[in-house]
């Protein structure tokens, strides 16, 4: 935890009515397990090498398969005080409300949560998304199928984004 | 003043002034009325129609003429009364005295003692006249008065004693008694001139004081009887001015709050309320007025309406015959029996290219080609006063053939009954028509095409999230074998190489070669579970690619439309389409229920065809369900060979169900109730299903009841074989 806290908010929601896309994105954003590092440790005693020390991304990950149930969940966290940094929105979730109606809802309560729109194809073009939403300054776009390694850059660089605009925040109170 | 000298005293004439609105009878009162109440009458008659002022005076005069004739009358009766009971009864005394002093002188009969005792008497200033006369009514004395008159010479025996009184005179006689025996009488006499004397100057008196009293009172009056008549007088001439000029604001003073002032304040309470009515009176008028005038413009407008009407029924025939002959329109009129053209008008010529005489020659039936002529007949000898004829084709002068539309109406021409026809070429129109079918139809192909679209979206929405899986399993692949830990055997076997010539030593106690075996098992523990991680990231992508394999595969059956006729059973067609739907299913938590017997008869059909078919009723009941709540959803699909020659596989839904009026318009192109929807959908699955030979139909209790359609399929010769083989 003491990492995570390092690293800022690290809170991610994952809003997709497809469960294989949750594991993907687990897949993508979880490091894997600390048994690595006994091996690390044996290596560089036995070979006399230096193994730099991991890098922790450290996401948490909570997933919602409607937007509807996304939109309660960003809700609550907020009235926690543990508010989401981040939010991967699927655009086709029927039958409820679509990836746009959703992000609509939850910028209403909670104005700087950075948003990753992932679409199979064009639901809705980029001019569509920005028309329906206003200033898209937190939103950005991926189409399926996405590169892991991007999905991760825009993770890291998006939750520090979320921190930043917390500090700039913070400080203008 | 004349007036009311001529009228004699009355006792309450004044009391009830007679009102000037109810004058008094001109009779003034019935015969047997007394005296008092006739003249009473009379002076009612006389004074009604005076002013009020006048009659004030007048009752007023008369009170005070009565009372002083009355005074003065009463004072003049008592004077004189007075008078002459004083006169009397100082004759009675001279008398007595006189027959005292004469009883003597009488016995002794000396006459010149007698004169001498009446003259005495006649000293007395009053007296005119004494006499005595003796028994049998002689006079013994008689002496002359001053006047040289003298008392008569004898009196009738039978003369009672005292007073008596005449016009002129007041004789007293007086007996003479002698122990017990009238011996005589007496007469004294005063002379009554001087009362009249008096009379007459009291009358005099009487008359001067009352001249004065009634200019006094007339003056007196003049100046108080305004008090009562005045404000009559000016209610009076208020009431005038308001009746005159209608004035109802004008308002009454009131000066005391005597019966007058009661009058006047009634009086105003009147007016008022009369004002108030005139004023309502006033906008009724006005309100009145409006309608009349509006009345009065309607009037006018629909005499003019009226007298335009006269006129163009005046132009009519005029117009008709233009309206015929000129009319662009081809018309003719025909006989009701035979059908024979007996007018024809100008368009009709121009249009056929008959000319008149040949047009009249000729008869509907004849023009009319490609009928039976009595079918032309039967249409035209109807009973009917205005009737669309329908279309028929014509032939022309030059023998090429034009459709018409017949528009006919019966009239009456040269006084018969005859039919006005009109007819349209629609000839033109009729080719339009044939070619905007031709291009609905090749938009019902395309909507086909359309419908193929919608199951691709489907598709493509899965293809990329398996995809993505995909992806995502191959780069985890590829960062496990890069970061893998089995390049730790090929820093043993180096290390081991480089210590090949001290083996022994490495491996001794307190060399390197001591942490070998614990961290090459460490290394199989770790290549292990790499190893294990990467089976089953392999596995899930080889299940991920089948997975896309067989959405690509069912994209490339919709994506050609071959036509191929294939062998298959129902139920296997049916688990494709579910297959293909069950995402969208899925994630609605729709309930499936799926009714099919084991065996079943093959059909023998257009795959991709019933596919598309039942891929369409599977996303129409699905969508239908939207407003379903989740736990009531269910999908139930029932296949049934029926008798054999057909298979029917029927969907039912638990949605919203369809209104009875469109049950047969959901099939039709372009009807949708869905917001984004086009209409192609059912269009094109009933086609579908006529292509091969099957039908679809729906059917619906009502709104919110659900729907079932149902796809029926042919069982082929070929299937029936199978089954029997």
């Amino acid at each position: 935890m003491s990492a995570t806290m390092q690293m800022g908010n690290r809170r991610v929601l994952i809003i997709d009515d497809n469960r294989d896309i949750h594991a993907d994105f687990g897949k993508i954003l979880r490091v894997a397990g600390a048994e690595n590092a006994a091996l690390a440790a044996l290596e560089d005693a036995l070979f006399g090498t230096e193994t730099p020390a991991l890098v922790q991304d450290g996401f948490e990950l909570f997933s919602a398969y409607q937007g509807r149930d996304g939109f309660e969940m960003v809700q609550r966290a907020e009235s926690d005080g543990r508010p989401f940094a981040l939010a991967f929105v699927d655009v086709r979730m029927p039958p409820g409300w679509d990836g746009v109606e959703t992000i609509r809802h939850i910028w209403q309560v909670s104005k700087n949560l950075q948003i990753i729109i992932c679409t199979a194809f064009s639901d809705y073009s980029w001019e569509e998304i920005t028309g329906i939403l206003g200033e898209p300054g937190n939103l950005c776009m991926i189409h399926k199928p996405f590169d892991p390694a991007a999905v991760k850059e825009l993770a890291v660089k998006l939750t520090g984004q979320w921190s930043a605009q917390q500090e700039v925040a913070g400080e203008a109170a | 003043m004349s007036d009311l000298q001529s009228n004699p005293p009355a006792g309450d004439v004044g009391s009830q002034p007679p009102l000037p609105a109810r004058p008094a009878p001109a009779v003034p009162a019935p015969e047997h009325a007394g005296f008092l109440a006739r003249i009473e009458g009379r002076v009612k008659h006389r004074l009604g129609p005076k002013p009020i002022r006048k009659k004030l005076t007048a009752i007023s005069m008369l009170a005070c003429t009565a009372a002083m004739v009355i005074a003065g009358f009463g004072f003049l009766v008592f004077d004189l009364c007075s008078e002459f009971v004083t006169a009397r009864n100082m004759l009675r005394l001279v008398g007595r005295i006189a027959a005292e002093d004469s009883r003597e002188l009488l016995a002794s009969g000396s006459q010149a003692a007698l004169v001498s005792t009446l003259d005495t008497l006649m000293e007395h200033p009053q007296v005119s006249g004494a006499a005595i006369y003796i028994a049998d009514g002689r006079a013994v004395a008689r002496p002359t008065n001053k006047t040289g008159a003298a008392l008569p010479a004898s009196i009738p025996s039978g003369m009672e004693n005292g007073a008596h009184l005449s016009f002129t005179s007041l004789r007293h006689y007086e007996p003479v008694m002698e122990g017990g025996e009238r011996k005589g009488t007496v007469v004294v006499e005063i002379s009554l001139a001087h009362f009249w004397a008096v009379l007459r100057i009291y009358v005099l008196i009487a008359a001067v004081i009352f001249t004065i009293a009634a200019i006094v009172a007339r003056h007196l009056l003049k100046r108080f009887q305004g008090m009562i008549s005045g404000p009559i007088s000016e209610l009076a001439e208020l009431a005038g001015s308001v009746a005159k000029d209608g004035n109802y604001a004008l308002r009454a003073t009131k000066r005391h709050d005597d019966e007058v002032g009661q009058l006047a304040d009634s009086f105003n309470a009147m007016l008022l309320q009369i004002q108030e009515r005139d004023e309502a009176l006033n906008q009724g008028r006005a309100e009145l007025e409006a309608n009349v005038m509006a009345r009065t413009s309607q009037l006018q407008g629909e005499v003019v309406e009226r007298r335009q009407a006269e006129e163009a029924l005046k132009d009519s025939e005029v117009r008709y015959r233009n309206l015929f002959e000129n009319n662009p329109m081809p018309m003719w009129v025909m006989n009701l029996e035979t059908l024979s053209f007996i007018a024809v008008n100008n368009a009709a010529i121009r249009h056929y290219g008959y000319s008149q005489s040949e047009f009249l020659a000729l008869s509907l039936a004849s023009i009319t080609k490609g009928a039976d002529p009595m079918d032309v007949e039967r249409a035209f000898r109807t009973s009917q006063k205005s009737f669309d004829g329908g279309e028929w084709r014509h032939k022309r002068r030059g023998g090429d053939i034009i459709e018409v539309h017949l528009t006919a109406h019966a009239i009456v021409f040269a006084g018969k009954v005859a039919k006005i026809v009109l007819a349209n070429d629609v000839t033109e129109r009729n080719r339009a028509q044939r070619q905007l079918a031709e291009m609905h139809k090749k938009l019902m192909d395309a909507s086909r095409a359309a419908g193929m679209a919608e199951v691709a979206t489907g598709v493509l929405h899965n293809v990329g999230n398996v995809l993505n899986s995909v992806n995502v399993s191959a780069n985890v692949l590829a960062d496990s074998v890069r970061g893998s830990k089995v390049a730790g055997i090929r820093k043993v076997a180096d290390l081991l190489e480089s210590q090949k010539g001290d083996l022994a030593s490495f491996f001794s106690a307190g060399g390197k070669g001591q942490m070998l075996p614990g961290y090459l098992a460490t290394l199989a523990q770790q290549i292990d579970t790499e190893q294990a991680g990467r089976l089953t990231e392999i596995d899930q992508l080889t299940k991920n690619i089948a997975h896309i394999r067989d959405i690509v595969a069912m994209q490339q059956d919709h994506a050609k439309s071959t036509g191929v006729m294939e062998d298959f059973t129902p139920r296997e067609l049916l688990d494709e389409a579910l297959r293909m739907t069950s995402a969208e299913l899925q994630s609605s938590s729709v309930k499936i229920e799926v009714d099919c017997p084991e065996t079943l008869p093959h059909v023998i059909t257009d795959r991709h065809k019933v596919i598309q078919i039942l891929v369409n009723l599977i996303t129409n009941a699905h969508q239908a369900m939207e407003g379903t709540p989740a736990a009531k959803r269910a999908l139930s699909v029932t296949v049934q060979s029926g008798d054999g020659r057909q298979a029917s596989i029927a969907i039912r839904d638990t949605g919203c169900g369809i209104a009875q009026e469109n049950l047969t318009r959901v099939f039709s192109h372009g009807f949708t109730t869905k917001p984004t929807g086009h209409g192609f959908g059912l269009h094109g699955a009933a086609n579908a299903a006529t292509e091969i030979g099957g039908s679809l139909t729906g059917t619906s209790d009502g709104p919110g009841a659900g729907a079932t359609f149902t796809l029926t399929l042919p069982l082929t010769q070929a299937a029936t074989l199978g089954k029997a083989a």
